[in-house]
């Protein structure tokens, strides 16, 4: 996952990328209840950029009205910095002076590594001086346990790929598509899952489909084995035969299915439900696409 | 018995009620309860060793002694816990005094502390001070910019004689009580911290 996000960084050419991208971090490490990877790379990069915005500023005459807004935009980037390890403070904050568990060392920095270390020695050393060293013998040693991640939390998320059939529990599988408005169609999930389903936020991306239109007769192959292998089996040869691409797939209606040798009635209801069922998925994501293409035009560029 | 139980329970619940005053160490209260812990092992001890003789001569020991035993260690351990929550709740009071108001205190404020939290507290702030120093190259002050920015220069109003203030870019701004100034907020931030500016929200 680590390595994941390191690529992600070396893209990303633009600082606006990068700001773009912690951003994102900086909304979802405020808003889970439990820790989520520290972003190392992403912090240093900004911290960088704004050491090189800050000199940039000094040589701009007080005057000028760009240094007002270079001025601004430094202290929004600066804010966003400090409440993101802010907020990574307060949540560590929360179960000192128990160190955490080995599970949760990897969420967190090198420095907060450090600091967790001596803030715990203190307190022990603390407790000891006023008061372990006052009890009987036998009870001077004080061990807490190490504090494991805490998982059993709902969290809210949002969306932004499309990202069909994703395990949610051991029984419980749910379709993400891309959401509307954020309010709207937002997904309750525990939060077990959504940082899985934010750190493989890019594989998610990858996946999205090709259009059905656009399909080749290979692809509509791999599609009737994959939804219906039972008709597979019988009919393979028929969609391999009269060539069945994806954009007549979408047309099809159950007389060109018995045109095609599919006689059987149940077999060829079972059929039709499934290309309507795809052509139905198809459509919605055309429309999603449509909207968010809309979106990204209307919206201001943010840098 | 029952007595030295409720010492624990009320220190707990004293830190569960005011969880952003820091009140005065209950010095006293700790002391009893150690000299009830110290009493309770003792007895403990003893019996431990009455019972191992027992042992020596017949196995069936003494049942009831047991659970006498078991009940007293049992209560040790609580009031250790009661004592350790109570030390942790007053070490977080103490832990938001640095967020709240930077690495030196007051003297009212350190006036309920005692000599082993104050102690807490310098090693507290230097590690969040070398932690804040270790980010970046020249490190982050996470004590600035609290809130988020909407605009550079805020209005604020002085609520105390502070003198004369230079600002980042040299200026030199009289900073007199009930005057209102038009200042960049990330200089200003500090000083509204610390109670001397007011910012005018119209």
């Amino acid at each position: 996952m680590s390595d994941n996000s390191d690529n992600e960084v070396e893209e990303l050419s633009s600082a606006a990328q990068v700001a773009q991208r912690f951003q994102e971090w900086w909304i979802s490490e405020r808003n889970c209840p439990v820790l989520l990877p520290y972003q190392g790379e992403l912090v240093d990069c900004l911290l960088d950029q704004l050491d090189h915005m800050r000199q940039g500023l000094a040589q701009l005459k007080a005057s000028d009205l760009r240094a007002g807004l270079h001025r601004l935009e430094v202290e929004r980037i600066q804010y966003l910095i400090n409440d993101y390890l802010r907020s990574r403070l307060k949540k560590i904050h929360k179960f000192l002076p128990q160190r955490p568990a080995p599970d949760m060392n990897v969420l967190l920095s090198d420095q907060e590594r450090t600091f967790i270390d001596d803030v715990v020695n203190a307190t022990f050393k603390h407790f000891h001086a006023s008061a372990l060293s006052q009890m009987p013998t036998g009870m001077q040693q004080l061990s807490l346990p190490e504090r494991a991640e805490e998982r059993d939390h709902y969290v809210f998320c949002r969306v932004k790929k499309a990202a069909p059939g994703v395990m949610v529990d051991a029984d419980s599988i749910v379709d993400f598509d891309v959401a509307k408005s954020s309010q709207s169609a937002g997904h309750l999930l525990g939060s077990n899952t959504s940082s899985q389903a934010s750190t493989n936020d890019d594989e998610l991306r990858k996946k999205t489909p090709v259009p059905v239109v656009l399909w080749k007769n290979a692809d509509v192959m791999r599609w009737l084995k994959r939804c219906c292998a039972d008709q597979h089996t019988m009919y393979a040869h028929l969609f391999l035969e009269h060539d069945i691409t994806g954009r007549s797939l979408v047309r099809m209606n159950e007389c060109s299915l018995e045109k095609m040798g599919i006689t059987n009635p149940d077999h060829k209801s079972e059929l039709f439900r499934e290309i309507l069922k795809l052509k139905l998925k198809s459509d919605i994501l055309e429309i999603k696409d449509l909207e968010r293409a809309g979106a990204d035009q209307s919206r201001p560029s943010s840098n | 018995m029952t007595s030295l139980a409720d010492q624990g329970l009320s220190l707990v619940k004293e830190i569960l009620r005011c969880p952003d005053y820091l009140q005065p160490m209950r010095e006293d209260a700790l002391r009893n309860i150690f000299e009830e812990m110290r009493a309770l092992n003792e007895a403990n001890q003893k019996d431990v060793r009455l019972i191992s003789a027992a042992d020596s001569e017949r196995s069936d020991g003494a049942p009831d002694v047991h659970v006498v035993l078991y009940v007293r260690h049992q209560l040790l351990l609580r009031l250790r816990r009661c004592i350790m929550a109570y030390l942790d709740g007053r070490l977080k009071v103490i832990r938001e005094f640095r967020w709240a108001f930077g690495p030196v205190l007051t003297k009212d404020l350190k006036a309920n502390m005692t000599d082993g939290e104050q102690k807490w507290f310098i090693d507290y702030s230097a590690s969040l001070g070398r932690y804040m120093s270790s980010i970046g190259e020249t490190g982050v002050d996470l004590l600035q910019h609290s809130k988020p920015p909407k605009s550079l220069y805020v209005e604020v109003r002085v609520l105390e004689d502070y003198g004369d203030f230079e600002t980042e870019d040299g200026q030199v701004v009289v900073l007199a009580k009930n005057s209102t100034h038009f200042l960049e907020r990330s200089q200003c931030e500090k000083l509204i911290r610390q109670g001397v500016l007011e910012h005018v929200v119209t």
